[in-house]
């Protein structure tokens, strides 16, 4: 009996136990904060100053006017109503100052311009794992500003802005000091810079587009061990700027029609052991401008009727241009100085005019991309107007029969007869 | 009428000779250390040479690197924006920097640029930092990017 009654009163406590821990979870589990004319919470401001850690804030379907909110605890901040929140045109809209934060479904207006403060309608500081999704942002200064943090997903957002001047325009998705950072899916348009990173590292853009930006689709400064794939980068005002960074990765990008005396498809400058592979240049005033930057293996892109397909300045050393496909450019290569330190292989040319006898697919004379009248042109722009005279054929042909002004080492020795798949 | 022509005649010729900043295009002119787009109208610098030939930056960093590798340039004279929003250019020599971790200048590596002290230490007391000297300016420029 006292046997028994020990097991019972065993038993009795096991239960006490496991009742007591089952009920730890129920009291730390989250509480969902409602916001909205109808519900407890008739600002924002409160629900924020209310919540506790692992809480959800939900927005219902209406126009917030507040500015200048601050989320500092871990908190899930949402809408499913499509909520907006509008700054007025004074001030920044949100703050995030806490780790493992969730921001989806909320609309972002109208941010106030500063020429000193980077007003933004979301702005993450010093921050781990945060997730912001899923968001429209409208007439905004910057976008989504990310300073000092790490670990972050910015993902299917949909940036516009509509000022004309970019002096009164800030950066769509602006990144700096930043780590292990993931861009991926967002649309971009309108903003000063569509996507901006600037001494940031280990970072990945992946499937974005980026279209009609005042300046730079894509700004990458400083950030080394980055890469960008599959995004469009299309009628930028001045295309992609890639500066200043060593080992980045630039895989099946489109660059479409940026056009304008200093735009580029690319603008490389100052850039090192990197690589462009399987990219489309397509429509631009010039594909990719290289300035400074050595080791890049450009391989398997093609480049289809830009002004220059590749302006390559002397001052880039072993680069090599692989398996690229050059079709209908004004100019496939030009460059400033009668030395070369780059290679060209087996790239299909549609300005080739050899023969391939032994039909091994290998012309069997070398092709010469740089004509000797984009040497003038690059020179003195004006000449450009007389790009299509005869005069100038029939110079070119001369100097490719007798090359004596054109780097005589820039040349293909291997042209490949048949545009590369 | 002649009098006249020759007057107008002389002042082009004059114009064209000074060694005078002139405006900068912004969102149109680009950088010619960096290439880029010169789009803040708080920062824009210029370098005119004794010609007149006149080389537009973005930063008073891309201002001092291009100065400091075309050193055998004598008589150039060097233009930065005064920091108020208003885009005027004023010669380095009666200017002051700044040196502030918060005021971002476009090639990262946060200098400012003020027509007087006064306006400096305005700016100082708002957002922190340090005056810095041209000469120290261009030694700090060259140790950031290793030249």
């Amino acid at each position: 009996m006292l046997k028994k009654n020990g097991i019972n009163s065993y038993i009795s406590k096991l239960v006490i136990t496991l009742i007591y821990l089952w009920s730890i979870p129920i009291t730390l589990s989250s509480k969902e904060l409602h916001v909205g004319k109808n519900y407890n919470f008739k600002t924002i401001k409160d629900a924020l100053s209310a919540c506790q850690k692992f809480d959800t804030i939900i927005l219902h379907n209406e126009h917030f006017i507040e500015s200048n909110l601050i989320i500092d605890k871990k908190i899930t901040f949402k809408s499913n109503e499509g909520a907006v929140i509008d700054g007025e045109g004074k001030n920044q809209i949100l703050t995030i100052l806490a780790d493992s934060v969730l921001v989806s479904g909320i609309k972002f207006i109208n941010t106030g311009i500063s020429f000193i403060d980077d007003n933004s309608a979301i702005k993450l500081d010093s921050v781990k794992g945060c997730i912001i999704k899923n968001n429209i942002f409208e007439n905004n200064f910057f976008g989504i500003y990310l300073a000092r943090s790490s670990d972050i997903l910015i993902t299917e957002n949909k940036l516009k802005a509509y000022n004309k001047k970019e002096s009164y325009s800030g950066n769509g998705i602006h990144l700096w000091y930043c780590k292990d950072i993931k861009v991926i899916k967002n649309y971009v348009s309108g903003h000063r810079d569509g996507i901006y990173f600037e001494f940031v590292k280990e970072s990945y853009i992946k499937n974005n587009k980026s279209e009609g930006n005042l300046r730079y689709g894509l700004h990458f400064m400083f950030s080394d061990d980055c890469s960008y794939t599959n995004n469009k980068f299309i009628n930028n005002g001045a295309g992609v700027a890639v500066m200043y960074t060593k080992n980045v990765k630039m895989l099946g990008n489109e660059f479409v029609s940026n056009w304008g005396a200093a735009s580029y498809g690319i603008l490389l400058k100052d850039i090192a052991d990197s690589e462009i592979k399987n990219n489309y240049f397509i429509k631009n005033s010039s594909g990719i401008y290289i300035e400074g930057s050595n080791r890049i293996k450009v391989e398997g892109n093609n480049f289809e009727e830009n002004g220059w397909a590749i302006r390559l300045m002397a001052n880039s050393m072993d680069n090599h241009f692989i398996k690229n496909n050059f079709m209908a450019n004004s100019f496939d290569v030009s460059t400033n100085s009668i030395k070369n330190f780059n290679t060209f292989e087996n790239n299909y040319w549609s300005e080739y005019k050899g023969y391939d006898i032994d039909k091994d697919g290998i012309g069997d004379i070398p092709f010469r991309p740089v004509k000797l009248f984009s040497l003038v042109v690059e020179k003195n722009k004006p000449t450009l107007i007389l790009i299509r005279s005869l005069f100038v054929d029939i110079l070119d042909a001369a100097e490719r029969i007798f090359p004596i002004l054109t780097p005589e080492t820039l040349l293909d020795n291997s042209p490949s007869m048949k545009k590369i798949l | 009428m002649r009098k006249i022509i020759l007057c107008i005649i002389l002042l082009l010729l004059f114009n064209y000779c000074s060694n005078k900043p002139e405006p900068i295009n912004y969102g149109h002119d680009s950088c010619e250390n960096c290439r880029m787009i010169i789009s803040n109208p708080n920062y824009g610098a210029e370098l005119v040479t004794s010609k007149g030939k006149v080389y537009k930056f973005d930063s008073i960093e891309c201002l001092a690197d291009f100065s400091m590798s075309n050193e055998n340039n004598i008589n150039t004279t060097l233009w930065v924006t005064n920091f108020n929003g208003n885009a005027e250019l004023i010669n380095k020599e009666v200017s002051f920097f700044l040196l502030s971790e918060n005021l971002r200048s476009p090639m990262g590596l946060n200098l400012t640029a003020f027509s007087s002290i006064i306006e400096l230490d305005n700016m100082k007391q708002q957002h922190g930092g340090s005056e810095i000297k041209w000469k120290e300016l261009l030694g700090y420029v060259k140790e950031k990017w290793n030249k």
